[in-house]
């Protein structure tokens, strides 16, 4: 199947979700469950918080499907939708425990940890933009045309975003004492 | 370490710290916790009528295969060259949702609004009424609204009487009432104006669908208007009152909408229903919108503040916020005026000439003595513009309900009903004295999760639904 078709059929299915029809939602859940994921993982650093937000995306989406305008932006409206909510759950979790889970709390038990964490912080030391094309490039290998679709910018335009992403967390790494030479010894 | 070694050993060192286990898609597990928005989305079947192919799965499966995809080709032409050779004209598929979204892209229009009002005196047949009048309304995204009103003249033709202009950016209603050489200017705070902008179903057809979208509502098929062809719908449910108002007292809905087919624009809209007073008369109103001129061209002066001819008297009011502390302020004013609280949304209407002064005219607090005191000796006219702005407390009251139920209608989202549950109001049963009473609540802008709730001796605090649903049980019935 083409890039066209898939898109061609993907407005078909909005359209029919809109209208009520539960298989076709249940096609685009399959479709963009897992980007939501890692989406929401992006933002709040945790797992399974970010499991907890693309379920709520869903059913926010399933609630106002009708006000969606652009039924080919489907993919960029709910990860609107879930950017919100993970904020949302942001300020709550700071507000509750006064947290500030922008950088993941990662206790070191070894060096490999170390290097982990090192990683871990390189990445969400990003901007919030560059942050998001790495995790849904990395969490669970989405192809460009994925990422482009859910963020709604061109394909060649994430090209150009996530090498200048990981370049920005190599310097990141190098400052910090971490290189390939060091990584691959330490596995 | 060249650049691509480089990219190599970080590729797999992000993989390794970000990526993780596939996340457990599971859409049957998912259904089965949210109950609710599948309830939403279901509910939406058979309403609009459209295409609606089977899912994605299905279809990818038989594209697999050259055969068949050759195989559907094939069926696909003959189906269509069938199809045109009888096709006669059929539904459209319009979606209300389309119609909304195409009138948003328009910058300007116009129409002509036909209003008619029966109103059967029961007591008294000489006081029953029968009113015309017709509107030319000219909306504009940027600028604002300006509306002309004629009267029909019991002697025959048109009379202009009022002429009114909505002006957002200038935060400013002006009503200019020629018939009596008077005008009022009202001068908003911004959360106002985002409700007379949203609260005008009738004349603003943006308002109007989402309110037709927000009930139950279906497809009543195609006519020809005007040399258009049309596709209409309709609601009869009896929530319906062009705005979210929950009016207990409004019945016999009819509301119908065409839409051109070519451009998904409205050519006509109709709105019928019958309100009773509290006397159990019966008014019933018509409202016709027509001859709509859509994406016309606009000039900026249309929309200048008009200039008030020297001889006309009138009055400007400062809205205030629609705040929880201007509620309080309106409800306590209630309470020393009139003794109590009011009994119901619909006595929160306050209009004084008609509503106010015979409620004042019985009350005997002292509050109320002193404010007949200074109303003593005053023109009919004087009286109503002193008490205009006396119980501005009051008449905040409705305002601010009705805005909170916006802001509920707005967060529910299209389709949904479930926001005209979040208010409710009990002074029929409870009194100032009444600390541990829950007097007025209404759901919290934050959070789906909290109630905000105003109690019998007016403090506030947010409680969680379990702990509201206590408070209510404890209330008398």
């Amino acid at each position: 199947m083409t890039e066209k078709d898939e898109g061609f059929n993907e407005v078909q299915l909005v359209e029919a979700a809109r209208n009520g029809c539960i298989d076709s939602f249940a096609a685009l859940y399959q479709k963009y469950h897992s980007p939501m994921v890692a989406l929401a993982y992006s933002i709040l650093a945790g797992r399974d918080r970010a499991e907890d937000v693309a379920q709520e995306t869903f059913a926010i989406a399933c609630r106002d499907l009708p006000t969606l305008k652009s039924k080919d932006k489907f993919a960029a409206w709910l990860a609107g939708i879930c950017r919100n909510l993970s904020k949302q759950m942001l300020r709550a979790a700071r507000s509750e425990r006064n947290l500030t889970p922008d950088e993941p709390v990662v206790r070191t038990q070894d060096r490999t940890d170390e290097r982990s964490e090192a990683i871990r912080r390189a990445v969400w030391n990003l901007r919030e933009a560059e942050r998001e094309l790495i995790v849904l490039r990395y969490f669970d290998g989405f192809s460009q045309a994925q990422i482009s679709s859910v963020l709604g910018i061109s394909a060649q335009a994430v090209n150009g975003k996530l090498v200048r992403a990981k370049r920005k967390i190599a310097e990141y790494l190098k400052r910090n004492g971490l290189t390939g030479v060091h990584y691959e010894s330490a596995r | 370490m060249n650049r691509q070694d480089n990219d190599k050993w970080l590729d797999e060192a992000l993989t390794d710290v970000i990526g993780s286990q596939k996340p457990r898609t599971d859409f049957a597990k998912w259904k089965n916790n949210h109950p609710d928005a599948v309830e939403m989305l279901t509910s939406r079947a058979g309403r609009q009528i459209s295409a609606a192919p089977g899912p994605l799965s299905i279809r990818s499966i038989i594209m697999k295969s050259p055969i068949t995809k050759l195989a559907t080709a094939a069926v696909v032409i003959i189906a269509c060259l069938i199809g045109l050779s009888l096709w006669r004209g059929t539904e459209s598929g319009i979606a209300l949702a389309d119609v909304l979204a195409r009138i948003e892209q328009v910058s300007a229009w116009k129409f002509q609004m036909d209003y008619s009002w029966t109103y059967t005196c029961k007591e008294d047949p000489n006081k029953s009424v029968n009113y015309v009048r017709r509107d030319t309304e000219l909306v504009s995204q940027k600028y604002g609204s300006k509306t002309n009103t004629e009267e029909l003249d019991p002697n025959g033709g048109w009379s202009k009487f009022r002429e009114a202009y909505f002006l957002p950016q200038k935060k400013t209603k002006i009503t200019l009432l020629h018939n009596k050489k008077k005008y009022a200017i009202e001068e908003f705070e911004d959360d106002w104006l985002e409700l007379r902008l949203e609260e005008n179903g009738t004349y603003d057809q943006r308002a109007f669908l989402k309110e037709l979208m927000s009930l139950n509502h279906k497809s009543i098929g195609r006519a020809t208007i005007d040399g258009i062809e049309v596709e209409g719908f309709q609601t009869t449910d009896p929530n319906w009152s062009g705005i979210p108002y929950n009016d207990p007292n409004i019945s016999g809905v009819d509301v119908k909408l065409w839409v051109d087919v070519k451009t998904f624009l409205p050519v006509r809209s109709q709105e019928d229903y019958t309100q009773k007073d509290s006397m159990s008369n019966e008014g019933r109103s018509h409202w016709v919108g027509r001859d709509y001129r859509w994406d016309i061209l606009v000039d900026a002066a249309e929309f200048e503040l008009p200039v008030i001819p020297d001889d006309y008297t009138g009055t400007v009011v400062k809205w205030p916020s629609n705040n929880e502390e201007n509620a309080i302020k309106g409800l306590k004013q209630w309470v020393e005026l009139l003794g109590n609280y009011p009994k119901s949304f619909n006595d929160m209407i306050v209009w004084p000439p008609l509503t106010f002064l015979p409620a004042l005219e019985k009350s005997e607090t002292p509050a109320a003595m002193r404010l007949e005191e200074e109303l003593k000796g005053l023109s009919q006219g004087d009286k109503t513009n002193r008490l205009k702005v006396a119980i501005m407390p009051m008449r905040c009251l409705n305002r601010f309900r009705v805005f909170q139920l916006f802001t509920s209608w707005r967060s529910a989202g299209a389709g949904s009903s479930e926001w005209r549950k979040d208010q409710a109001y009990y002074g029929e049963t409870v009194t100032p004295t009444d600390a541990d009473k829950v007097l007025w609540r209404w759901r919290w802008k934050v959070s789906d999760n909290e109630y905000r709730v105003i109690y019998g001796d007016l403090h506030a605090e947010t409680v969680t639904p379990e702990k509201l649903a206590e408070l209510e049980a404890g209330l008398p019935k």
